[in-house]
């Protein structure tokens, strides 16, 4: 059974960003709008740019034949 | 998860996302224009601008829509007007819709575009015809109407579907994996893994409410029709609510239409208004006009409400409260269409809808890319999104 709390907690924050995205600017003018613009931009950051390391690499010291998994 | 709730999440997230892909990647190809409509349309039509007033006529009396209706009318003196239109950010310009009668399907419709301030024609804007035009059609309906729109409906309810399951495949699928990893060093087949299940999850909730709101938006015809009749029924009953009072007389002559939209601003002071519909069209009534206004707030000014006044006695009634689905419906459109943050709200609109490309695109792609079919256990990990 995979932890649902590792998993889901950063999507969670994504999903919660999403949401102010979507509705700050529809409740207020102003600061509202620069509250979605921040949250979409950090959405759209995170799809765009963000990405985790891979680690499964294995160290440069084994030989080449070694990295093929 | 067991293995028989995996396999069936799988199939599920399979199946209806090859129903409604390359519907969807339509959608959002069509959809990338349309989300710069207001701004396209600002370069293609630049000549529908009030100018600028001379000095001497500033502090003129501001034509009265009568001046307007009569400057239509004489423009297109075969055709009657159906609708006034204001634009909020316009606010010296009136839109006037025409037709042959009041009671057409508005389908030879003509739209004039009209200075507030003097009554003088500035020109027809040609709306739903070349590039754009094309675009809204391909968005819309497919160009067949009402199942058109409700069989985009349809697909996208299946884009849900969709990403829901997708959504649950996430969890088993991110066993031994941190967020945000895609494998680099891995074949093809795993990296595009790896981006669609990350780019899907990452924009889950924006895609979930404008496909959502888009499936709502193909009903508009249905909820409009049906509040619609909402309202003639309250007022053949009886049960309108008088906001105020009719009087007879004193309607000064050439102030007919100018004193309808008067006595809908007496009535609800705190609105603005957005549309004013003549009696015999779908938004009026036989012997009514309809004003249709709209709230101050960024929030209420999505909220429309509809007033309808009798033009020989002015009295203005209220047929019926907007029902859920108008509320719905209305707060639908700017949620599907985002056009409610200026223009760095319409630009990360545009980038999520790219970012939903490459998600439906390598959908695509993993499925053609689908290993034959295995029972072995260590398939399951390549599987699930295939």
């Amino acid at each position: 059974m995979p932890d649902p709390w590792r998993i889901f907690r950063i999507p969670m924050l994504l999903a919660i960003l999403n949401a102010v995205g979507l509705f700050a600017a529809l409740l207020a003018d102003g600061v509202g709008d620069l509250v979605s613009w921040l949250a979409f931009g950090v959405v759209a950051w995170v799809a765009l740019a963000y990405r985790k390391n891979t680690s499964r690499k294995p160290p440069r010291h084994l030989p080449p034949q070694t990295r093929a998994r | 998860m067991t293995t028989r709730t995996l396999r069936a999440w799988t199939w599920l997230h399979r199946w209806s996302s090859l129903v409604c892909t390359l519907f969807l990647l339509l959608l959002c190809l069509t959809g990338l224009p349309l989300i710069f409509s207001h701004e396209i349309g600002e370069l293609t039509r630049p000549g529908l601008h009030p100018p600028p007033m001379a000095a001497d006529m500033v502090n003129r009396p501001r034509a009265t829509l009568d001046a307007v209706d009569a400057a239509a009318r004489e423009a297109r003196p075969d055709l009657v007007p159906l609708y006034f239109f204001a634009e909020e950010d316009e606010p010296d310009l009136w839109y006037v819709k025409l037709d042959t009668r009041t009671d057409t399907d508005e389908r030879n419709a003509v739209l004039l575009a009209l200075d507030a301030r003097t009554g003088d024609l500035l020109g027809t804007p040609e709306f739903g015809t070349g590039f754009m035009g094309l675009m809204y059609r391909l968005h819309v309906d497919l160009f067949a109407g009402l199942p058109g729109k409700l069989f985009l409906g349809l697909m996208g309810a299946l884009f849900i579907i969709a990403l829901i399951s997708g959504t649950v495949l996430y969890a088993p699928f991110m066993r031994k994996l941190d967020f945000g990893t895609v494998r680099r060093d891995r074949p093809a087949r795993i990296r595009w893994l790896d981006l669609h299940s990350l780019l899907g999850i990452v924009t889950l909730v924006w895609a979930l409410v404008v496909g959502g709101t888009g499936v709502v938006n193909t009903w508009a015809d249905l909820i409009l029709e049906s509040w619609q009749r909402d309202q003639i029924e309250q007022l053949a009953s009886g049960n309108a609510t008088p906001l105020l009072a009719g009087e007879l007389g004193g309607i000064a002559a050439g102030k007919r239409v100018q004193h309808v939209l008067e006595r809908a601003q007496a009535a609800a002071p705190h609105m603005r208004l957005s549309m004013l519909a003549y009696p015999g069209t779908l938004l009026g009534t036989p012997e009514h006009f309809a004003v249709i206004l709209h709230g101050d707030t960024p929030f209420t000014s999505r909220l429309r409400q509809s007033l309808l006044v009798h033009p020989e006695t002015g009295e203005v009634l209220q047929a019926s409260a907007r029902p859920w689905y108008v509320t719905l419906f209305q707060l639908s459109q700017p949620l599907h269409f985002g056009d409610y943050g200026g223009l760095p709200l319409k630009i990360l609109w545009a980038v999520l809808d790219l970012i939903t490309i490459v998600v439906l695109g390598s959908g695509i792609y993993l499925w053609l890319t689908k290993p034959a079919r295995s029972k072995g256990r260590d398939q399951k990990e390549t599987s699930i999104h295939a």
